[in-house]
């Protein structure tokens, strides 16, 4: 869009109040191309063919122009994400029957989102943070330290560990899961 | 808020420095979001995700332009006879709720009268005893307490209508059938008039214990209550159905499911303890549903008690959930099962292997080339009992291997893997050896 743009500072939760007043499909066009990246790529990965994911994406922002009028939304990516999600599974579903299940989309608006890391207490959990790591497996160990504390991307963790790529993914999410049983384990007795 | 659009493009070009995909990378494993967007854009092709961007911003562009907003002012004899048509639709709409509440109102004063059944008027029952005869005068002062009450909202549901022909009930056994001859005749036809206008099955079902109803009489009265319930669906109180959802294995309960009313966009969630609170109607369902959970479809009762559902986990679900990476507090799925029964071919195995001895065919090319051995086949049996996905996991050829498979195919039914008392899907190895047989 162009650069101009005069709501390109305006937050998603503001552009959506102004569309709400004024019914200007323009605002909600806008907002909609700051995630169309984004639910592209997830249409792409549930439907598989370009052709209808990006017909998929012209649904939802339909699906979009009117559900922002009458519902009340609070994180406007998360519910996005839901929406985007269940337009994807109920099309899979009535194409193959699939047991597919939906999440409500009353569950997502409650910020499930990124929610992993806040509250760390750096000083306190830092000799618990090592004891932990100790504790895991050496791939995964291995993989956390490259990626988390080396700032390491994926490609350069291959190259180095020589392990496949989807496997480097594996260890890194299994190792951070479980530090972070460990660490709330070990938080306990306070 | 910045736009992840152009990262994503660049990061699969391979335009980014190591730094830069290692944030963006970072950034996915927190933000479910970007990171199926990620994988579906690697599915797509860089250079065909970027032609598909290019294609989707030129639509939302059309689509934005075309719908200009709303102009809400109307023209003149227009906007007045919007306003007109509106005035007339609410108080048509007004005149059928106030008929509506008329109708409520009785059975309204009925729900409350039964709960002040502690303190029934003393004039009433004075002359209702009256009009009854004598046998029903012993019997009402006998059992005082319990019959006022009830009748009380016999009376006062019906004071529009004509004279009451009081229905005792009786919790002495003696007075129960003289009761019953004396009143059934008279009483019952006219009352069954009367019952259908108002929801006496409320006052029967609230207090089951504290009325030994004569049962003889009670039946048509039944069926009446039922088919005038039926028939009157239309007007039919909304009820609050509420209670709490738990786990089924271990009674835990379980936050976030998803309560919907069948058929409708409806639904609200169940809070951190489980519970759920939902204005529906009765006759409607309500659909229970939470991932790597089996969905239940309950439907909502006429009364307000509590309805407390239990979800059991569905192995099959799980396997064709997608799970995203989202916080580590859901619910762990290393539950213990409490009992577990195992796919079964129908008949038990020691007949399935003599069957499958029995109607071994020892494939030619294999005899030929004196191929003997042990072939393994692995199958998917699935919750209603059809098999699939058959697998090779460890052959010797030459047919032997197809052979299993046709085998284990026109073989007996199998049952399938029970979790608890739910049928799940399972897989399942069958082993068959293959000896030459000597020449």
């Amino acid at each position: 869009m162009s650069a101009g743009s005069p709501y390109k500072n305006h937050a998603d939760e503001e552009l959506i109040r102004l569309y709400r007043s004024s019914g200007d499909a323009s605002i909600v066009g806008e907002l909609y191309n700051r995630y169309t990246a984004l639910v592209y790529g997830v249409c792409m990965k549930y439907l598989k063919d370009r052709e209808e994911s990006r017909d998929a994406v012209m649904q939802i922002f339909e699906k979009l122009m009117d559900s922002l009028k009458t519902h009340e939304v609070n994180v406007f990516k998360s519910w996005l994400y839901v929406t985007a999600r269940n337009h994807c599974l109920m099309q899979l579903r009535s194409k193959k029957g699939k047991n597919f299940e939906e999440l409500s989309p009353f569950l997502m608006e409650n910020g499930s989102n990124g929610h992993l890391e806040h509250g760390f207490d750096v000083e306190h959990n830092l000799s618990k943070l090592e004891k932990c790591m100790d504790e895991l497996g050496s791939e995964q160990k291995q993989c956390v330290q490259l990626f988390y504390l080396d700032q390491r991307c994926y490609k350069e963790i291959v190259d180095v560990t020589g392990f496949d790529l989807n496997k480097v993914k594996s260890y890194i999410q299994n190792g951070k899961r479980n530090l972070k049983i460990c660490m709330e384990k070990n938080a306990k007795p306070e | 808020m910045p736009s992840l659009n152009s990262d994503i493009e660049k990061y699969l070009k391979g335009e980014l420095t190591p730094a830069e995909m290692h944030e963006l990378e970072k950034k996915a494993l927190r933000d479910p979001f970007l990171a199926e967007a990620l994988e579906g854009a690697e599915q797509a092709g860089i250079d065909n995700f970027t032609l598909d961007l290019n294609i989707i911003r030129k639509s939302i562009r059309k689509k934005s332009k075309h719908r200009k907003p709303k102009i809400i002012s109307l023209n003149g004899w227009q906007l007045y006879s919007g306003i007109a048509a509106g005035l007339l639709l609410l108080a048509v709409s007004s005149y059928i709720v106030i008929s509506l509440i008329k109708q409520q109102d009785k059975s309204e004063q009925l729900a409350q009268t039964e709960s002040t059944t502690s303190a029934p008027e003393p004039t009433m029952a004075d002359s209702l005893t009256a009009q009854l005869g004598d046998a029903t005068t012993e019997s009402a002062t006998h059992d005082e307490n319990l019959t006022l009450g009830l009748v009380d909202t016999v009376i006062l549901a019906d004071q529009e209508r004509m004279p009451v022909q009081p229905y005792a009930y009786s919790t002495s056994d003696n007075q129960d059938s003289r009761l019953a001859t004396r009143t059934s005749d008279e009483t019952v036809p006219n009352l069954r008039e009367q019952i259908a206008g108002l929801h006496i099955d409320d006052v029967i079902n609230a207090k089951p214990d504290s009325i030994a109803v004569p049962s003889e009489l009670i039946e048509p009265a039944d069926d009446v209550q039922k088919t005038s319930a039926l028939a009157r669906a239309g007007f039919t109180e909304s009820v609050v159905a509420k209670g709490k959802v738990t786990h089924a294995l271990d009674g835990s309960p379980l936050p976030g499911v998803n309560v919907v009313i069948k058929g409708t966009n409806v639904g609200t969630v169940t809070d951190l303890e489980g519970n759920y609170e939902l204005k529906a109607d009765p006759g409607q369902e309500l659909t229970f549903a939470f991932i790597g959970f089996s969905s239940q479809d309950i439907p909502v009762t006429h009364t307000d008690h509590l309805q407390h559902v239990t979800l059991t986990e569905d192995v099959t679900q799980l396997s064709e959930v997608v799970v995203t990476g989202y916080g580590g507090d859901r619910v762990e799925r290393e539950e213990k099962p409490t009992t577990f029964e195992m796919a079964e071919p129908s008949g038990g195995r020691r007949a399935f292997k003599k069957y499958l001895e029995e109607h071994l065919h020892y494939p030619q090319p294999a005899i030929q080339n004196k191929i003997e051995g042990r072939v393994t086949v692995q199958f998917t049996v699935e919750p209603n009992g059809a098999l699939s996905n058959f697998k090779v996991v460890k052959g010797i050829g030459h047919g032997c291997d197809d052979e299993v498979i046709r085998l284990i195919k026109q073989g007996p039914a199998w049952s399938p893997t029970r979790k608890g008392d739910k049928p799940v899907t399972d897989r399942v190895r069958v082993r068959l050896r293959f000896n030459l047989p000597e020449d």
